[in-house]
Order: C-alpha cells, then sequence, then structure tokens
C-alpha cells in the first residue's frame, strides 16, 4: 500500500482505502486475531530477553505478532515500577532495540511513535519529558542525567562540549569547524550504546549542523552542503526531529544566500518562519526575517529590504538578540548610506558598535559596512583605511572569501586613488583565494583578464569592476 | 483464526467470502487498521474490542473531515486520540454519575433496597 509522506495525494489515496475498507466491513464482524495473555507473555519474555542483552534485532522479521508484543512491551514498561534510573535504563534498551529493528511498510510510522513513547516514558521517569529535553538542546541547556551504564566519554560532557562550540561558532569558525568534524568522527565511531535515547543521533546531527555551518561561513560551500546533508540525515532520527530540521533548512536557505540563490530562499522562507513560529522558536524566527531582509536587499529589492528592515527594528525581542540587533543596525546603516543618507547611517553604525563588540564577525562587518559608507561619501583614504581594518579582522577569523572579496573592493578604491602598485598588490593577494574556493566559475573571463593586465602592470579597471561585482552577488 | 487475516465472521457467525481486492483490504488492514488498533490499546488502555470501534468510528469521521492538507497519516492518529480520550471521558463521567445518583438519591436507595429484598 503506497502511503510516502504528507501531501494531498497521500490524502486522497488513504480517503479511497478508508471508503473501501468500511464498504467491506459494513455487517462483518472484524476479528483482529490476537489473544492478549499470549500477547502479554510475550512481551514479557521480550522484555527479559533485550533487558538480558539476548537478542539481536537485526536477526527478527517484523512481523504482525513481534508487531503486538512491542506494542504490548511498551505499555508494561509505562506500567512498570522501580526507580527512575532503572526505568530510564529499561526504556533505554528497549528503545535501542526497537531502533535497530528492520521495519518495512509503515506508514503510520509505528516505529517512530514506539520510540517516542519510549523516550517520554524513560525521561519522564526522572521527572522530564522529551518536549523538555528538546528544549534544553535548543537552548544549550546539558544536564548530567543518570546513565544506564558507564561511558568512557560520559555524553552529558560531550553535549556540553557541542553546546559550547554552539556558541563560539561565530567567534572562531576555524576552530569550531575542526572540533566539530572531529567530534562527529568520534561519535560516528562509537557503539550504539552511546547515551540515552537518541542521543547519539543528535549529538551526529548537531556536529554536522556546526561543522556545515562554519564550512559556509569559511566560504566552503560544497563542504557547508554535504555537512548539511549529513545533519538532516542524523535529525532524521531522533524522537522530536521537527526544530532540528528545520534548523538545517534554515542553514541551507544561509548558503543559497551565499550562492545569490535569492529566487529559492523567498520561495522557502515563509514555510520555514511558518514552522518557527508554530515551534515557538522565536529567535530563529527574527534570523529567518533578518534573512528575509538580507535577501531582498541583495535581490535589489532595497524599499521591500527597508519596510522588512524597520519591522524587525520594532521586534521586542530583538533586545535580547544583541549579535542579531547589531547585524540589522549595520545593514540598516548600509541601506541609509546607499540612499545618500550618511548621518543617519553613522548613527546607526554607532549603535550599532557596541553591540557587536563582543562578537568577531560582527565587527569584522561593520568595520566592512563602514569603509563602504565612506567610499560611497568620496572620503576614499579613510575608506581604504576601514577596509583595510575589516580584512584584518576577517583573517582573523580565517574568513578568507570574505577577505578576498574586500581585497578586490580595495583596490578599485586605490585605482581611483592613483595607488596602482597597492591595487595590484591587493589583486594578487585576493586572486589565489578566488580561484581555490571557486568563487569565480571556471573561465571567468574577469580573472583572465585581470591577472594579465596585473601582469602588464595595467590593471584592467572594468574586469575588476565585473569580479568585484560578480564576488558581491555571490558573498 | 491466525494473526494475519483481516476479516473474520459475518454477523451471523458465517466466514466472510473472499471478496474483489482482498489482497488491498488486508494491506490496510495490516498497515492502518491494526496498528491504529494497537495505538488506541497501548495509550490509552482501551480493550481491543473498544479500540476496534474506536478506530472504525475515525475512519468513519476521515471520510467526512479528512482534508487534502497535511499528513493524512498524522491526521488519523490524531482523531483515534480524540475518540478515545472522549470514550473514557464518558466512561469516567457516566461512572461518576452513577456513583453520585447511587448514593445521594433517596429514591435510587430504596429501589435499591427493594431490588435487595426482592432478591
Amino acid at each position: 500500500m503506497k502511503m510516502s509522506n504528507a501531501n494531498a495525494q497521500d490524502s486522497i489515496v488513504l480517503r479511497g482505502h478508508i471508503e473501501n475498507w468500511l464498504a467491506r466491513t459494513r455487517d462483518v464482524e472484524i476479528l483482529i486475531g490476537c489473544d492478549e495473555e499470549r500477547v502479554a507473555v510475550k512481551a514479557r519474555e521480550l522484555r527479559d530477553a533485550i533487558l538480558k542483552g539476548g537478542i539481536a534485532p537485526e536477526t527478527l522479521t517484523v512481523d504482525e505478532d513481534l508487531k503486538e508484543a512491542l506494542s504490548a512491551l511498551v505499555f508494561l514498561l509505562a506500567k512498570a515500577g522501580g526507580t527512575g534510573g532503572e526505568k530510564l535504563a529499561q526504556a533505554n534498551a528497549i528503545y535501542q532495540f526497537i531502533y535497530r529493528l528492520s521495519w518495512t511498510a509503515d506508514p503510520l510510522d509505528e516505529k517512530r511513535d514506539l520510540l517516542l513513547e519510549c523516550a517520554d516514558i524513560g525521561w519522564g521517569a526522572i521527572g522530564l519529558s522529551v518536549a523538555d529535553v528538546t528544549r534544553q538542546r535548543l537552548a544549550g541547556d546539558v544536564r548530567e542525567v543518570p546513565q544506564s551504564k558507564t561511558d568512557p566519554d560520559p555524553v552529558w560532557m560531550l553535549l556540553s562540549v557541542v553546546s559550547r562550540l554552539k556558541t563560539h561558532r561565530e567567534v572562531s569558525p576555524t576552530t569550531v569547524r575542526k572540533a566539530a568534524e572531529a567530534l562527529y568522527c568520534r561519535v560516528i565511531s562509537s557503539s550504539r550504546s552511546f547515551g540515552l535515547f537518541d542521543d547519539r543521533e543528535y549529538c551526529l546531527g548537531e556536529t554536522a549542523l556546526l561543522a556545515g555551518h562554519t564550512s559556509r561561513l569559511l566560504g566552503r560551500r560544497d563542504e557547508s552542503e554535504l555537512w548539511l546533508d549529513r545533519a538532516d540525515a542524523c535529525f532524521r532520527h531522533i524522537v522530536n526531529a521537527t526544530p532540528l530540521l528545520a534548523n538545517v533548512s534554515y542553514a541551507r536557505l544561509a548558503l543559497c544566500y551565499d550562492r545569490g540563490q535569492y529566487d529559492r530562499i523567498l520561495e522557502h522562507l515563509p514555510s520555514l518562519t511558518w514552522s518557527y513560529e508554530k515551534l515557538g522558536m522565536r529567535s530563529e524566527l527574527l534570523k529567518c526575517r533578518f534573512l528575509e531582509a538580507l535577501t531582498l536587499k541583495a535581490a535589489g529589492r532595497g524599499a521591500d529590504a527597508r519596510i522588512c528592515l524597520d519591522k524587525l527594528s520594532l521586534e521586542a525581542d530583538l533586545g535580547q538578540e544583541p549579535v542579531l540587533a547589531a547585524r540589522v543596525l549595520v545593514t540598516f546603516g548600509e541601506e541609509l548610506s546607499a540612499e545618500g543618507n550618511h548621518r543617519q547611517a553613522l548613527a546607526s553604525f554607532r549603535r550599532a558598535l557596541p553591540l557587536a563588540s563582543e562578537q568577531p564577525i560582527s565587527t569584522a562587518y561593520l568595520k566592512c559596512a563602514i569603509g563602504e559608507s565612506l567610499r560611497n561619501q568620496g572620503l576614499l583614504q579613510d575608506s581604504v583605511q576601514a577596509y583595510g581594518e575589516a580584512i584584518r579582522a576577517y583573517s582573523a577569523l580565517e574568513m578568507q572569501s570574505w577577505v578576498s572579496y574586500i581585497r578586490v573592493i580595495v583596490s578599485e578604491v586605490l585605482i581611483a586613488l592613483n595607488r596602482n602598485r597597492e591595487a595590484e598588490s591587493e589583486i594578487l593577494a585576493a586572486l589565489p583565494t578566488i580561484e581555490e574556493q571557486r568563487m569565480v566559475p571556471e573561465g571567468f573571463a574577469a580573472v583572465a583578464l585581470l591577472k594579465e593586465s596585473v601582469r602588464r602592470r595595467k590593471t584592467d579597471p572594468n574586469a575588476l569592476r565585473e569580479l568585484r561585482e560578480h564576488l558581491k552577488a555571490n558573498k | 483464526m491466525s494473526a494475519g487475516e483481516p476479516l473474520g465472521r459475518v454477523s451471523g457467525g458465517t466466514q466472510a467470502a473472499p471478496v474483489p481486492g482482498a489482497a488491498e483490504i488486508e494491506a490496510f488492514f495490516h498497515e492502518f487498521f491494526r496498528p491504529l488498533v494497537r495505538r488506541a490499546v497501548r495509550r490509552h488502555h482501551l480493550s481491543t474490542e473498544d479500540a476496534r470501534d474506536v478506530v472504525q468510528e475515525a475512519f468513519v469521521v476521515a471520510l467526512t473531515k479528512m482534508g487534502p492538507e497535511g499528513n493524512a497519516a498524522a491526521w488519523l492518529k490524531q482523531v483515534v486520540d480524540f475518540l478515545a480520550i472522549n470514550l473514557n471521558r464518558t466512561r469516567l463521567r457516566r461512572a461518576e454519575l452513577l456513583r453520585r445518583w447511587v448514593t445521594s438519591s433517596p429514591q435510587s436507595q430504596r429501589s435499591l433496597t427493594i431490588g435487595n429484598e426482592d432478591e
């Protein structure tokens, strides 16, 4: 019976089956065909075998009898007594057993329901719920819980490291990327008994998401995509996947922004925004709105971007998000500067400064925006100085694609200042990264022209402008 | 009857004759009907018979109310949950009313006494 996922076609197919079923079962006594006593006995036997570790789930065929027994087993588990720790350990053992079963033809997601119930019973035994654990995970609030066995690396400690990496991902992306990749490799090579319930998949998903996020910041877009695929695959196996899958979707849209795929972002963003609204994830919701403003701005819809930024700046929750607030103010300032409203732009940058000071990426972004504003005002010498500051800030973060992009801008300004030799050296410093990180398509003519013109010590301003525009659209 | 056979007897006790599309019906029984019955038994502590009735009722509701949007399977599970909760709630309420009525009404106490006398 073909039922795949949530869509209108499935509803129509299911309706047809229900109609058929009701027509055939009218005036017919439906016998379930299972002896409740026998099922209960089998469930108890199964529980004992699982707890003794005397049964390999991979060797079992998931037939109706086993499904009945598993359902009865989860029912027994809910009613089981004992201490919180004992019940937690039992629930975890049953969870891991069900997880490893090969369960085909499951349009109602019965396996997932049983896993969710096991996790809820287990967490419930120590005064938590799956929802509580999800909230703690999203907030990076990691607590030690009684373990069913002593792990060589206590899982809560690994989860604490993951949580710490999350808070540092925009402070030192290179370090976080390396650490996240190393953690991912370590967890994936660990045994299945890692942690409780879905801790293993959660840890893998979070480290992959971190690696994806930081790879993007460092301009490694293909790697970022690969890590996001891994995060997606891991999060699909956790019991409350929706909020974390939404975070992967957000990271994908951010990657689309870097690639200049604005239509795609504007198509998918409303659905993601709605998900965050429904899930009550306020911080992520604000990030979505900011991404929308950035996309509109980059797509040349400045007026719409302004409306978005205006609305966003009035959000009460923005006060609790200093990093995002700084980004909003800097972007707002950039828009004002582009309109020639330099005084207000400067005021916006000033308001952003204290908020951005603790956050190196925001600080670098602010310096770059100030450079652009000064350039718009015709203050080219000052502009070169501000851009130089931005280059140093991005270099310290090892965000080489940004460094190269700003070097290209600086070289244009230097040519306008008649400082051609300095411009050439900026171009020569930028080109290797541009090629290495494939920031331009293969055979991009402007790069070849630029190389040749620099070699002849007569930089081609048109090729330079073309390259800068391409990088701006794809930065 | 083995666990694999979906349809039992017609109310009169005769074995149901094979019908066209029986394979589809059997698949529906295993992939939808039984998992939903198990769910109602496991999560709402219903007897198998009550769970079976609840699932049948959910199917009737689905025919009139299930829209084309959203996840159809999740919707169906939710209807089963609501109906099972309602059934349990109605039973509790009825039991409570009966208990109160029996203990507080003199008439009922008298009739009970009369009933006892009759015995």
